[in-house]
């Protein structure tokens, strides 16, 4: 059974999760939760609120599992409530400055230290990213918000103007201008 | 300014193509212009690098390894918090209609308990006098009252939306309809402060307002008084069949009589 859910599109998956089966709604955890943790961290950049926030998203697709309806693409509808719960977030909370130390907490060396690179690449390369997720941060929302959904999670034009709300020509001017900004920016750390 | 919208425009094109978003049209045209342009060309290839440099941007975290045990407790949590009617609507259809029919009888059987049962030893009074059932037969102005008036079916009281409910306090609230209006009926002239428009509107349940003032009085045992009110709404309505049941059962005995709506109303 589990092998036959792995083959299912998000669609179908959400559809037999309708039916009240349960497994595909596992099925949809296992594909979305990382994407989602990493997607709703890079808004919010708050380790341990990023996968409460991540529960909370699969909580309330479970809770309005009767509203999906399959003519759209169930990861507008996913990243649409994950943006909401993320802007909601960043909204109510005090805002503190994150600086690159912050970034190095010890969950994220603990996982690096299993790679076989040198530990001097490990941190070029954390620090080359953090760097990059300080800037997309340092983006205004409109931009960042583009930024996040076409660059960081892949979605296509089409899915990004569903969840944000917007035209297909607002994304593509508003990632133009968002990009031309990083590239400003990181120019020299990328080596563009 | 121009070369710089020029530019803007150019960048846009180039994004598209990045992300493989153009038409055919567009898609020709754009790559025209990066072949023969040395800034797109290099625009190209820098949004190129940046975007693959973005999108293979590993992701800085992981889940706790307790994150999917978690999740489920909470879903768990969730799934007795759900509203009835959301949990309601994953039912199928045929449950739904049983379910349906299983809590439309309860509720019915409820309101024929309270209806039946009801203890009005509760403060109030109810009275609820309808012109078209005194016609058919007096006892079908039935009161509900204390103890001594258990026996009394409400179940005859005439489907109604006009009502006269007598308070503790002596306070009578009339509701005919939407409209309510309340006097005091300790006052030997409880009329005085009611306008006259209030009184034509409510005046089919004014009409029986003497025969309050007697079921009231007889309630707080005030004999006399309930007397002279009972004799004052018969001297008026002396044809009413809601007076010959007065005169038998009000009039001619001193004590609380029970009313026994199977005998009188057939």
């Amino acid at each position: 059974m589990n092998n036959h859910l792995e083959e299912e599109s998000d669609e179908v998956l959400m559809l037999s999760f309708q039916g009240g089966e349960e497994q595909a709604f596992e099925e949809i955890v296992k594909r979305y939760k990382n994407k989602l943790l990493n997607y709703i961290y890079k808004y919010i950049n708050d380790v341990e609120r990023s996968e409460e926030i991540t529960q909370e998203v699969f909580i309330r697709v479970y809770r309005s599992r009767e509203r999906y309806q399959i003519k759209a693409k169930f990861s507008t509808f996913i990243y649409r409530i994950a943006l909401n719960l993320a802007f909601n977030e960043v909204r109510n909370r005090n805002r503190r400055k994150t600086d690159l130390h912050d970034e190095f907490d010890d969950k994220i060396f603990e996982s690096s230290i299993k790679e076989t690179n040198t530990p001097e690449r490990i941190y070029e390369r954390k620090e080359i990213e953090a760097i990059v997720n300080q800037e997309i941060n340092s983006l205004t929302g409109k931009y960042k918000d583009v930024i996040l959904l076409c660059d960081i999670e892949g979605l296509s034009y089409k899915e990004v103007a569903q969840i944000l709300n917007i035209s297909i020509g607002t994304v593509q001017s508003r990632l133009s201008r968002g990009r031309i900004r990083l590239k400003q920016r990181l120019e020299n750390v990328l080596n563009l | 300014m121009g070369e710089e919208m020029k530019q803007e425009k150019a960048y846009e094109m180039i994004t598209g193509l990045v992300d493989n978003e153009l038409s055919s049209k567009k898609r020709l045209q754009i790559l025209q212009q990066i072949q023969s342009d040395h800034w797109c060309n290099k625009e190209y290839v820098k949004l190129k690098k940046l975007k693959e440099s973005l999108s293979t941007l590993p992701p800085p975290l992981s889940l706790s390894p307790n994150f999917d045990a978690n999740l489920m407790t909470k879903i768990n949590e969730q799934k007795y918090k759900e509203p009835i009617l959301s949990r309601f609507m994953n039912f199928g259809m045929m449950n739904r209609v049983a379910y349906s029919v299983a809590t439309a009888s309860i509720i019915f059987m409820g309101f024929l308990g309270v209806e039946y049962f009801h203890n009005p030893g509760t403060d109030n009074l109810q009275v609820n006098p309808s012109l078209s059932t005194l016609a058919s037969s007096p006892v079908s102005s039935s009161v509900s009252a204390r103890s001594s008036q258990r026996n009394k079916s409400l179940a005859n009281l005439p489907v109604s939306t006009d009502m006269a409910i007598i308070g503790a306090n002596g306070e009578l609230k009339v509701y005919k309809g939407e409209e309510f209006m309340s006097i005091n009926l300790h006052s030997d002239n409880p009329l005085a402060k009611v306008d006259h428009e209030t009184q034509k509107h409510f005046g089919d349940m004014l009409s029986y307002l003497e025969y309050y003032r007697g079921m009231y009085f007889k309630e707080i045992g005030n004999h006399k008084k309930s007397r002279d009110c009972f004799e004052a709404f018969v001297s008026t309505s002396p044809n009413s069949r809601l007076t010959h049941h007065i005169q038998q059962n009000e009039l001619n005995q001193s004590q609380t009589v029970t009313l026994t709506p199977d005998s009188n109303e057939k």
